[in-house]
């Protein structure tokens, strides 16, 4: 599957990463991104994790659990 | 947030609902034993689940459950005669025993009916000063939950419950929401001795406003006859804890862990236990726990059980609604259904309270929690990390209900669990302590398993 975030839409409040840290990071800035392979990966529809789709479950969650409704992500 | 489809999944609990049909499947909270006092006293009418159902004590003492209409013809048996071994619908005298039994029919002279039909009836235990029910599909009961002041004697219990106008799960996930305590409950701290506090950038000065309500230990008052505070205060001035979550064998249990005040090194940790679907055993409430029983939709009933020293228990304990007006809220039958009071403002604009309620922690829970509506629409809520084990039992129940109608058994049910173990706490540790050495029993996975 595919996940990334619109960053202009994040809030930092960093539920993403409490609720599936081996998708989401909070950076420097308290901004969400997406790792893949532990990497963290530039924010943006451009640069999508590519993660399995067994992670669904959390991501659907971590997506839900947003405020900022910033969570992106295709099966 | 949740989507409109998501939040009626979770909310919604009449008979054929997805979630109505995975609470049915653990045992249920339904009446105070106390509101059945003796043999063939007077019947209660009793609302569970969406559903109606009439509570009798029979002859022997047994307590029946049965569907509350008669199935003749649909009387309401809580109008009924508690006879000699049953209840007698009072229209054309139809006998019920407890078990459903159709005793007597009397406009009905054969007997093939009576061997032929039962009336809905569900198996009920007494326990912890309540009566449990068990509305689920025969043959299914999971073990009994029983917990560690169910084996307790009525006048080692005091039991006490508030019926409130709301969807339930708005009360039930305010009772595992520990960021909150802080806040909301300032007017309670400022009562047990606090102090002074911030909440954001208002500063409370914290001095005791609502001295008769319901909190424990008060000390004695001074020899002029004034009121004293309470003592005891809240080690922190952390607002937001940091929440750390696991799943138990029994649903899940967290701990809010903040900064203490003046001790670097040192965490202060609130840890509550939730036992699914009703009951939370929340960090520094005494021996007891906090159970929300969906009435229906749109009410419900928040239940606290606590054990106490014995003697100091019982009906009379439990009828005393000590600092809740009782045109607010009592514990008597009749008076359960709260009735929020006014805000005091002037109290407010003039920082001697923060909420304005009177009446302690319950009443402040009821006023914010009633206020989100008869069914709070959560694609409207913004959560954050403090809300983390609001997030999980949402997600218990989202699973178990993927469960369910799978046609297997939701999370949860702690079979072989020694369900007296489980267990809350609320403690000052060192900072590289463990949390989870607090509550062993409770047998927390610090990470669910996940797929790989």
């Amino acid at each position: 599957m595919k996940v990334w975030i619109e960053i202009d839409q994040c809030t930092g409040a960093g539920l993403c990463e409490l609720i599936e840290e081996r998708v989401f990071a909070v950076g420097d800035d308290g901004l969400a991104r997406v790792r893949q392979d532990g990497r963290v990966l530039p924010p943006g529809p451009d640069n999508p994790a590519e993660v399995p789709d067994s992670y669904a479950d959390y991501v659907s969650e971590a997506s839900r659990a947003c405020p900022g409704g910033c969570i992106r992500f295709e099966l | 947030m949740l989507t409109e489809e998501e939040n009626e999944l979770l909310c919604r609990v009449g008979p054929g609902t997805p979630m109505g049909k995975v609470l049915r499947r653990y045992w249920t909270p339904a009446f105070q034993a106390a509101d059945l006092p003796e043999p063939d006293c007077p019947p209660i009418r009793v609302s569970l689940l969406g559903e109606t159902f009439v509570a009798f004590r029979d002859s022997a003492g047994q307590p029946g459950f049965l569907d509350e209409l008669c199935c003749h013809r649909g009387a309401s048996l809580v109008l009924g005669r508690v006879e000699e071994g049953g209840i007698r619908c009072l229209y054309h005298g139809w006998k019920y025993a407890v078990d459903g039994t159709i005793l007597e029919t009397p406009n009905l002279a054969t007997s093939t009916f009576r061997e032929r039909v039962k009336h809905g009836a569900y198996p009920v235990r007494e326990a912890g000063g309540l009566g449990w029910v068990y509305l689920g599909p025969p043959g299914t009961e999971p073990p009994f939950p029983a917990f560690s002041w169910t084996g307790a004697a009525p006048d080692e219990l005091v039991v006490s419950e508030m019926i409130m106008d709301c969807n339930w799960m708005q009360v039930q996930e305010g009772s595992i929401d520990s960021s909150h305590v802080a806040i909301l409950h300032l007017d309670t701290l400022a009562t047990m001795g606090a102090g002074p506090r911030k909440v954001g950038s208002f500063e409370f000065a914290g001095e005791p406003w609502d001295l008769d309500m319901p909190v424990p230990a008060r000390r004695p008052d001074g020899p002029s006859g004034e009121r004293a505070g309470r003592p005891g205060g809240w080690p922190s001035e952390d607002n937001a804890p940091r929440i750390e979550v696991e799943n138990t064998p029994f649903g899940f249990h967290y701990a809010a862990i903040r900064d203490v005040t003046g001790a670097p090194g040192k965490k202060f940790v609130r840890v509550t236990a939730f036992a699914m679907p009703y009951t939370a055993f929340i960090g520094g409430v005494a021996s007891g726990a906090v159970i929300v029983v969906p009435r229906d939709d749109y009410t419900c009933s928040s239940i606290g059980v606590f054990k106490v020293p014995k003697g100091a228990g019982g009906i009379t304990a439990s009828r005393r609604a000590g600092g809740v007006p009782p045109e607010v809220w009592g514990p008597e039958p009749e008076n359960r259904r709260v009735r929020l009071p006014a805000q005091d403002r002037a109290a407010m604009a003039a920082g001697h309270s923060f909420a304005g309620f009177r009446g302690g922690n319950r009443i402040q829970d009821a006023a914010v929690q009633m206020s989100e509506g008869r069914l709070y629409d959560r694609a409207k809520e913004h959560l954050v990390p403090a809300d983390l084990a609001i997030i999980r039992m949402r997600r218990l129940f989202a699973d178990s209900i993927r469960l369910v109608e799978a046609g297997g058994a939701p999370l949860g049910l702690g079979e072989g669990l020694d369900f007296t173990r489980i267990g809350a706490a609320s403690q000052i540790i060192d900072a590289g302590e463990s949390w989870q050495d607090l509550v062993p029993a409770n047998q927390g996975v610090r990470e669910p398993a996940r797929p790989a």
